[in-house]
C-alpha cells in the first residue's frame, strides 16, 4: 500500500506542479546555499586546523629577556659568547621538572645552536655562523615532539647525553649529500678538526611541501632536513656542567596552549623568582588570526541558518496552507476507509516526496555551488578553498531529512485533526 | 442491520451549543432503501454521517448486527466503512488528481485488495455504470453525470453491504439524475442496502422507507406504498 501512496503522492506533486516547484526550489537552493557554506566552514576549519597542528601552534619558548628583539645571528652569537646569559641557566634536571609540575605540557625540548668552531675562529670571523652547518643540540623530547623518525641507526643514548660525546644524527638531506646511497652509520664526519661518528639519520621530512618548494628546502642550511644533530650536552661549560638557558615546551593539543602557558608561568614564577624570562608562544601573535576567522565563521553560519530556516518556514507555510485547502480530500480518504493513521502517512508522504525531490536537486546545486564558491574563493585569493567531500553530502542528506520532517510532520498531524463530517457537508 | 437508539449530536461553538441531533431512533433493515428528507439544517447529514461512522453521536447507541460500534478504534471504523459501507455525495467529491479508474481503485488501496485484482475490479464497475469509455478521464474531463457514475463505481468498489448517498442528484439536471436514481434503485433490487438523503420529494418516495427531518428529531417514519421509479426521459 506505501507504494500505491508514494505513487499517488507523485501525481499530485505533477498536479500542483507551481507550488510544487516554488518549494521544491525553496528546498533546493536553500540546501544548497547552506552546504556549500558548510563545505567553506569545513574547509575553513580544516586549514585551522592545519595550521593548528602546526609544531609551532604549539610551542611554549622560555628564554631570557635578553634575547628579546636580537635578530636569529645576534642570538645566537651572545649564546655562542655567554656574553648577555644572565639570571637563571637551566639544567636538564630543571626542564624536566617543568614538564612534571605542568600537566598540559607534553614535551621539555631543547634545540641549541651550536657552533662547531674554536672560539679563537668565532672571534676573527664576523660571520662565523653563516657558515658553519647547522648543528643543534638536542634531548629526546626534541625527536618526539617534532616527530622526527630515522630511516636508518639509532638515536642518543643515555651515555651520549652524559658524556656529551662526539655523535651526529643527520638530516635526511645533509646525509644524502654527504654519503650519497653508502651507509653513513659508524662512519666519521669532520667539521674543522673535530670528528664526529654518525649513529643515525632521519626519514625525509617535507611536510606537504610542493615539489618547487622542496627543492628550495634542500637548499637552505636552516632546513630540518639539513640539520646536524648533537646531543644538547655536547656545548659544556668550563666548570664541566651543561648550562641550558633556552629551552621549548611542547603540546600535543593546540587546545591546551592556554592553560599550559598559564601552568608554565606559575610554575617559573614560583620556582624562579625575578628570573626575568620570556614566555613566549604563538597565543601572542595568533589572536588577530583567530578573532577574524571566528567572526567570519560566525556571519557565514549566520547566513546559513537564516537560508535553511527561510527554506524550512516557506515550506511549512506552503505545505500547511495547502493541508487547510484540501482539507475535504481527507475526508473523502476517510469515508473511502482511510484510517486517521492513513491520512497522516499519506499527507507525510505528499510533503516526503516534494522534500526528496528538493533534495535530489538540492544536491546537484550544491555540486554547482561548491564550484562555484571555490572559484570565487580562489580569485579572491583565499587561502580557503570550497571542496566537496563526503562530508558535505552526508550532511546535506541529514539536513533535507531533518527539514523534510519539520514540514511533513505538522502539516500531517493538522490533517489527521480535520474532521470528515465536517467538510463532507460543506457541499 | 443498524439501529440507533436516541442518537444525540451536539456542536460545543463556545458562546452556544447547537444541538443537530435531539435523540433519533431509526432501524435499518438488510435490503432497505431509506429516504431522509427535511429541511435545509434539519439534521440530515449529521444522521447520515453518523450512520456512516465518519462521525460519532455525542449521545446514544449505534449497533451494527446488535454489536455496538461507537467505542470501536479508529481503525476498525476505517474498516467498516471501506468493507461495508459506499458513499455518494452531491458534489461527486473525486479526486481531483485522479483519473476515473484510479479513484474507483482507491477503496481497493485501503482495503488492501492485491494488486493484480484491483484494476480489473475498477473497469468492470465503470463498466457496469456505463463509463468503460472514460476510464482514464479526469474528473475535470467529465461531465457531473459521469462524476457521480464514477463516484458510485467507487462506493461499490468493495461490495458494500450498504451505500449512503447524501443528496446525489442534488448537483445534477433532473434528467441526469434520474440515471443515477435508477441506478441506484436497480442496485438496491440487487440487494445492496441504500441510504439517501433528497430534498426532492418524489425521490423521497423512490425507496421502501421514509423518514422526515425537522430540527433534529424525527418527524415522522413511514413506509412506502409503490415506490417512485424515476423516468429519465420524463422530464
Ligand atoms: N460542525 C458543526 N458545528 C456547528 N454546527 C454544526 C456543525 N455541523 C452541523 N451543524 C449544524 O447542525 C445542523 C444540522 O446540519 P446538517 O448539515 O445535518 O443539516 P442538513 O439537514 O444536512 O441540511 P442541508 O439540507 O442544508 O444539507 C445545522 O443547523 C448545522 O448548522
Ligand atoms: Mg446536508
Amino acid at each position: 500500500m506505501l507504494l500505491d501512496l508514494i505513487g499517488i503522492s507523485f501525481k499530485r506533486l505533477k498536479n500542483r506542479m507551481v507550488e510544487s516547484v516554488v518549494v521544491i526550489l525553496s528546498l533546493a537552493f536553500g540546501l544548497a546555499v547552506v552546504s556549500t557554506i558548510i563545505s567553506v566552514i569545513f574547509a575553513f576549519g580544516d586549514s585551522l586546523n592545519d595550521v593548528q597542528d602546526n609544531p609551532w601552534r604549539r610551542v611554549i619558548n622560555v628564554y631570557p629577556a635578553e634575547f628579546e628583539g636580537a635578530d636569529y645571528g645576534e642570538t645566537i652569537k651572545k649564546i655562542g659568547n655567554k656574553n648577555l646569559i644572565e639570571g637563571v641557566e637551566f639544567s636538564l634536571e630543571d626542564i624536566e621538572r617543568v614538564k612534571e609540575s605542568c600537566p598540559s605540557i607534553d614535551y621539555a625540548y631543547i634545540e641549541d645552536w651550536m657552533s662547531l668552531y674554536d672560539q679563537e675562529v668565532e672571534d676573527e670571523n664576523e660571520n662565523w655562523w653563516e657558515t658553519s652547518p647547522a648543528a643543534f643540540g638536542v634531548n629526546n623530547d626534541w625527536f618526539l615532539f617534532n616527530k622526527k623518525e630515522l630511516e636508518g641507526g639509532t638515536f642518543f643514548s643515555t651515555e651520549d647525553y652524559i658524556n656529551g660525546n662526539n655523535v651526529v644524527v643527520l638530516g635526511n638531506n645533509i646525509k644524502n649529500l654527504l654519503f650519497a646511497q653508502e651507509n653513513p652509520i659508524g662512519k666519521d664526519i669532520l667539521f674543522g678538526d673535530k670528528s664526529f661518528k654518525v649513529i643515525g639519520y632521519l626519514k625525509a621530512d617535507y611536510g606537504d611541501s610542493k615539489e618547487s618548494d622542496i627543492e628550495e628546502r634542500k637548499a637552505n642550511k636552516w632546513d630540518d632536513n639539513n640539520y646536524v644533530i648533537l646531543p644538547y650536552s655536547y656545548k659544556t661549560m668550563k666548570d664541566g656542567t651543561t648550562k641550558i638557558s633556552y629551552f621549548s615546551l611542547g603540546i600535543d593539543d593546540y587546545n591546551n596552549l592556554e592553560k599550559a602557558v598559564e601552568e608554565v608561568k606559575y610554575y617559573l614564577n614560583s620556582e624562579f623568582p625575578g628570573n626575568g624570562l620570556m614566555i613566549k608562544s604563538s597565543l601572542d601573535w595568533n589572536d588577530d588570526f583567530d578573532n577574524t576567522s571566528k567572526i567570519i565563521l560566525r556571519i557565514v553560519g549566520f547566513i546559513a541558518a537564516t537560508a535553511l530556516l527561510i527554506a524550512t518556514l516557506t515550506n511549512l507555510n506552503l505545505m500547511l496552507a495547502r493541508v487547510t485547502r484540501e482539507k475535504k480530500g481527507f475526508g473523502i480518504s476517510q469515508a473511502l476507509g482511510a484510517s486517521k493513521a492513513i491520512v497522516f502517512i499519506n499527507t507525510l508522504l505528499d510533503s516526503v516526496v516534494v522534500g526528496f525531490v528538493g533534495a535530489f536537486l538540492g544536491l546537484l546545486l550544491m555540486v554547482l555551488f561548491t564550484i562555484g564558491a571555490d572559484v570565487i574563493l580562489g580569485s579572491a585569493g583565499s587561502v580557503v578553498s570550497a571542496t566537496l567531500s563526503v562530508k558535505t553530502f552526508v550532511i546535506n542528506i541529514i539536513l533535507s531529512i531533518f527539514i523534510t520532517s519539520l514540514f511533513s510532520f505538522f502539516p500531517a498531524l493538522k490533517a489527521t485533526q480535520v474532521a470528515p463530517s465536517q467538510v463532507l457537508r460543506e457541499d | 442491520m443498524i439501529k440507533i437508539k436516541n442518537v444525540k449530536k451536539s456542536y460545543d461553538l463556545g458562546v452556544s451549543v447547537v444541538n443537530a441531533l435531539k435523540g433519533v431512533d431509526l432501524n435499518v433493515e438488510r435490503g432497505d432503501f431509506l429516504t431522509i428528507m427535511g429541511a435545509s439544517g434539519s439534521g440530515k447529514s449529521t444522521l447520515l454521517h453518523i450512520l456512516g461512522l465518519l462521525d460519532l453521536p455525542s449521545e446514544g447507541e449505534y449497533l451494527i448486527d446488535n454489536i455496538p460500534v461507537q467505542n470501536l478504534p479508529d481503525k476498525e471504523l476505517a474498516r467498516i466503512r471501506n468493507k461495508h459501507f459506499g458513499f455518494i455525495f452531491q458534489s461527486f467529491n473525486l479526486f481531483n488528481e485522479l483519473n476515473a479508474l484510479e479513484n474507483v481503485m482507491m477503496p481497493l488501496i485501503y482495503g488492501k485488495t492485491d494488486k493484480k485484482d484491483r484494476k480489473n475490479i475498477a473497469v468492470d464497475l465503470l463498466k457496469k455504470v456505463g463509463l468503460d469509455h472514460r476510464i482514464t478521464h479526469y474528473p475535470n474531463m467529465l461531465s457531473g453525470g459521469e462524476q457521480q457514475r464514477v463516484a458510485i463505481a467507487r462506493a461499490l468498489a468493495n461490495n458494500p453491504d450498504l451505500i449512503l448517498a447524501d443528496e446525489p442528484t442534488g448537483n445534477l439536471p433532473s434528467e441526469k439524475g434520474a440515471e443515477i436514481m435508477n441506478l441506484l434503485i436497480e442496485l438496491n433490487k440487487q440487494g445492496t442496502t441504500i441510504i439517501m438523503v433528497t430534498h426532492d420529494d418524489k425521490l423521497g418516495r423512490c425507496g421502501n422507507k421514509k423518514v422526515v427531518m425537522k430540527d433534529g428529531v424525527m418527524l415522522s417514519h413511514e413506509l412506502v406504498e409503490n415506490p417512485h421509479i424515476p423516468e429519465p426521459t420524463c422530464c
